[in-house]
């Protein structure tokens, strides 16, 4: 069961925020993902892990054109051919016609939030290729039909009991709540198409420009499988996955894993640059890269180009409180969830109606910023959304006036002054003997349905301080000037 | 309390006061334990009366140049008192206007630029002071442990205040003093107490939710009070314990800190 | 419905494109950023993220060892008197009683034996009616059909890194990537002299040596592995064996 991502927000919100089975599993499963993360992080020297990982990614975005040349070019010269394409529809379209092309039946993939971008599965079938999720839980969300809701541990949302569900029905597993019977079940089922799938698809982690190799992380080993069994392979790479060097890669290989899933390395880290030679006796026979655009011009156009030094590890919904209220799919119908999500979403999809409200879904805490292994300063660029949005007039137009109203009156001390003693004299109107409101009018009572709220004082700390008459050594106003 | 190890009498130490405006309206009180503790030290209070707002609410509604104006009027009343060394600091009973004011108007600096107030900007930001920090940083001031002041006793780090302008040994130090060192722990501490200003209104649902998991975590704890450094995080923490009709109480540290010597 | 020689164009034309905008956007070193003003630096040398003390081949396999343990591996070292043929009998003995003897474990997936280069390993093998298979080409139908039945694989390493227990296995000729990837049970063969502190280790040497594109490019795979395969996405509890191998098995010898 998961909520409308299509609904708008605050739905989506009041929806994820009253189911409590989801809530559970998402605070579980938040609260084991950070404590994983703090151990490994904490084992070694993180601070100089995360610098030296900030100026790589950093690097790396301010030079994006002249590593991309450098990276097609080796890529090329090991053998790939490299495709690039500005939107979604232009990679669908290669993929498509590399299928078409190749009589593709089957395709077999690894787990990519940038084919989620760009809905790649739906694009494929469309021209009658079965397409196969190979990540255990994208596997289990291909059946339940769902979309993931974290981007490292995509099916975090759903219990055992679920899950078990699923696989009963799709696979005729006998019923039973065991995970290793249930990843059993799986491995069986997916050791099928790995077998006969005739393309493998993956995303990307790294590409490493200077020898022209792409790097994928995962754990189950469907990464190497994909990459190495059917005879063509085809890697969806975002333009922002390129990184300069070798070491460069190795580095936030293992910055990404430490704060992903809390491992010191992931179990596999395959390393791709070219088909297969003619004296190998495995390996893909053709290899395709297509460099994917896809607005992240857009997001560097606009002036956030901190945000694509990502590097997709999931820290941030990790420590995220927020998150941890809503779970994933509350922030709708986007690839991308959490801090990280509330920045790109808005800024990658061209109806803004998607992501308008993310950049405001934020207390502003600033764990994610603590936590971020590349030192993307999050709050500061939810911040910088919120004003964009503002002055686009993309807002409620009514919280606007409310805010300007505040702003003009705390302007002019005079003002200010006037406005304070009207709000003491609110108590006035104010039945009850205690301290707080229970109950307040129009847009106050979004407070007062939860909470109570203080009273204004009898006197504002500007009138008591000129009525003082305590004792103690002050100055009752600045000195003149000397 | 204690004597400070900076003999304040000698040396004549003023001090600017910037109460903020929750501060004004809604609690008074803590504006004044603040300033008598600090009067208590030795030290002058200057409270010039034109003040109002720090600009945080409306940057952080996303009206940055709304932001501007009351950052420029703030800037013009304080900046001019420290270049004339009329006082030495800005001392702020707030962790969420101090990060403000040290960090966040450079922002605003930076996207409406002026020498002048570059240049007030520099000096404000150097000197700005949260009330916590200005006593145990620069006052030097040390409590000595008591006997059982208070025994069921909290502290709520608040984000800001934490992460922002890295404060938690200061008030801490405080408080484990008037605790006997017994202060109580708390669950999960660090986590967001969910007020976020603007955030408690137009994502209250969140807000909420995020508040009743810190209430659940102070009932928890066993605390008759928790202490914070933000009236905005204490509003909207008492505000869920009342509705809960959970007896723990959140508490400004300048009006602990001051019931505390009368005790 | 498009051709190749379409998507080709295209695709030119796309490049084009997002080179443009990219060098146009990027030039400033102030704009392109919301919080980064100053145009970063970048150091040459990078911090090794674990321990990269130089120690003893032996000190570095008893650590390997260690660490492959620790996350759900095993290990054997062997002894003076021991032989590798040996060990690799007597693991693949132990997995043929666990999993009750079935036909899929007489057989085992192999690199080519001169890649693994093991004294009386055939020998051995063959005493006890334990077949090696080398596949050939897995594109061929029988070949594959074949590889995929065998439940027992067995490789050798370019390299072992000690701090993270990952051995790196390029894939070349004679060297097969199904052998340590479709079998349930993996048997890795490790001299001790490959073994490396870290994983930056290895490749700071093979910088050094010019060796790099070799590794990487020639041989088209590089595959890093670190221990069994794992999943946690099912409420975050840990199984192994999906869909790679469910053991990884080190056997650690000194290379006389």
């Amino acid at each position: 069961m998961t909520i409308n991502i299509d609904a708008p927000y605050k739905s989506r919100i009041r929806e994820a925020l009253s189911d409590s089975g989801t809530r559970k599993a998402v605070d579980r499963a938040m609260g084991e993902l950070a404590q994983r993360r703090e151990r490994a992080v904490n084992a070694i020297d993180n601070e100089t892990m995360r610098t030296e990982s900030h100026e790589i990614r950093e690097h790396a975005i301010r030079n994006l054109p002249g590593l991309l040349v450098e990276l097609e070019t080796n890529l090329t010269r090991n053998g790939c051919e490299v495709h690039w394409a500005r939107t979604g529809n232009e990679a669908n379209d290669i993929l498509k016609t590399i299928a078409r092309t190749r009589k593709i039946k089957t395709a077999i993939k690894s787990k990519s939030m940038v084919t989620e971008e760009i809905h790649l599965n739906t694009s494929l079938e469309e021209i009658g290729v079965k397409v196969v999720e190979t990540d255990l839980g994208e596997y289990i969300l291909q059946l339940a039909d769902e979309p993931p809701s974290h981007i490292v541990a995509p099916v975090i949302h759903k219990g055992a009991e679920d899950i078990s569900e699923l696989l009963q029905n799709e696979l005729g597993m006998e019923p039973t709540l065991d995970p290793s019977i249930m990843c059993d079940a799986a491995r069986k089922e997916l050791r099928k198409h790995f077998l006969s799938a005739d393309m493998g698809i993956s995303g990307c982690n790294f590409a490493i420009a200077e020898t022209g190799t792409i790097c994928i992380i995962t754990n189950e080993g469907n990464g190497r499988m994909v990459s190495s069994l059917p005879p063509v392979y085809v890697v969806i790479a975002g333009i922002e996955k390129v990184v300069p060097r070798v070491e460069d890669a190795i580095l936030l290989w293992q910055a990404a894993t430490r704060n992903a899933t809390g491992q010191d390395a992931s179990v596999y880290f395959s390393m791709t640059s070219g088909p297969k030679k003619p004296n190998h006796a495995d390996g893909p026979k053709e290899v395709h890269v297509i460099l994917v655009d896809n607005a992240r011009t857009n997001v560097i156009k606009k002036g956030y180009a901190d945000a694509l030094m990502c590097i997709r590890c999931g820290a941030c919904m990790d420590v995220c409180p927020v998150y941890r209220e809503i779970g994933g799919h509350a922030y709708g119908k986007t690839a991308y969830p959490g801090p990280i999500g509330s920045i790109l979403t808005p800024l990658m999809n061209e109806n803004i109606n998607i992501g308008k409200d993310l950049p405001f879904a934020s207390s502003l805490c600033g764990a994610c910023k603590d936590a971020c292994p590349v030192k993307i300063d999050l709050p500061k660029l939810l911040l910088e959304l919120r004003n964009d949005l503002s002055k686009e007039k993309i807002t409620s137009p009514f919280q606007r006036f409310l805010v300007k109203c505040f702003a003009w009156i705390s302007k002019k001390p005079s003002r200010y002054k006037k406005a304070t003693k009207i709000a003491g004299l609110t108590r006035k109107f104010s039945k009850e003997s205690t301290q707080v409101f229970s109950k307040l009018p129009g847009p106050l009572n979004r407070w007062t349905r939860s909470r109570a709220l203080q009273k204004p004082s009898n006197k504002t700390f500007k009138e008591t301080w000129k009525d003082s008459k305590a004792d103690f050594q002050v100055l009752k106003s600045p000195p003149s000037q000397k | 309390m204690n004597q400070s190890k900076t003999d304040t009498k000698e040396m004549n130490i003023r001090v600017g006061l910037f109460v903020s405006c929750i501060v004004d309206v809604l609690y008074p009180q803590v504006g004044l334990a603040a300033a008598r503790l600090l009067a208590d030290q030795g030290v002058e209070v200057v409270f010039p009366e034109n003040q109002t707002c720090c600009g945080q609410p409306t940057f952080n509604a996303g009206h940055q140049k709304e932001s501007y104006t009351l950052a420029a009027n703030f800037l013009d009343i304080f900046a001019p008192l420290l270049e004339r060394r009329d006082i030495s600091a800005i001392v702020i009973p707030s962790g969420s206007c101090a990060a403000m004011i040290k960090h966040s108007y450079a922002t605003l600096i930076e996207k409406y630029p002026s020498e002048k107030q570059a240049r007030q900007y520099a000096i404000v930001s150097e000197n700005t002071y949260e009330f916590s920090e200005y006593l145990v940083d620069i006052l030097g001031v040390e409590l000595s442990p008591r006997d059982s002041l208070y025994e069921r006793l909290t502290y709520h780090p608040c984000c800001h205040l934490m992460r922002d302008l890295q404060i938690d040994r200061q008030p801490r130090q405080l408080l484990e003093a008037i605790t006997n060192n017994n202060l109580l722990p708390l669950t999960e501490a660090e986590t967001c107490c969910g007020f976020g200003g603007l955030f408690s209104l137009w994502n209250d649902e969140i807000s909420v939710e995020m508040g009743l998991r810190k209430a659940k975590h102070l009932k928890a704890s066993g605390a008759d009070l928790v202490v914070v450094n933000d009236v905005g995080c204490m509003t909207h923490l008492n505000g869920i314990l009342i509705k809960q009709g959970h007896t723990c109480r959140a508490v400004h540290i300048a009006e602990l800190l001051e019931e505390s010597e009368t005790k | 419905m498009r051709s190749i020689a379409d998507i080709r164009r295209l695709s030119r034309t796309a490049r084009q494109d997002i080179l443009n905008t990219l060098e146009q956007n990027l030039s400033d070193p102030s704009d392109a950023f919301k919080t980064l003003r100053a145009k970063g630096t970048r150091r040459s040398r990078l911090t090794p993220i674990t321990e990269s003390t130089p120690r003893s081949p032996k000190n570095l396999s008893t650590i390997f060892g260690k660490q492959l343990d620790s996350i759900s591996g095993s290990h054997h070292i062997v002894r003076q008197g021991e032989t590798v043929a040996g060990a690799i009998l007597e693991r693949i003995t132990q997995i043929q009683e666990n999993e009750k003897n079935t036909s899929s474990t007489h057989r085992v997936l192999s690199w080519n034996l001169k890649m693994l280069d093991i004294a009386g390993m055939l020998d051995t093998l063959h005493k006890h009616h334990i077949e090696l298979v080398v596949p050939h080409d897995l594109h061929d139908g029988t070949c594959r059909a074949e590889a995929s039945s065998i439940s027992i694989g067995i490789t050798g390493v370019e390299a072992a890194m000690a701090s993270t227990a990952t051995v790196a296995l390029s894939n070349g000729p004679g060297m097969n990537r199904v052998a340590s990837l479709l079998p349930l049970h993996h048997i890795l063969l490790i001299p001790q002299d490959r073994i490396y502190p870290n994983v930056e280790a290895w490749f700071g040497e093979l910088k050094k040596e010019n060796k790099i594109e070799q590794i990487l490019c020639e041989n088209s795979q590089l595959s890093l592995v670190t221990g069994p395969s794992k999943s946690a996405d099912i409420e975050l509890t840990l199984t192994l064996g999906v869909h790679g191998p469910r053991t990884v098995h080190a056997i650690i010898y000194k290379n006389s």
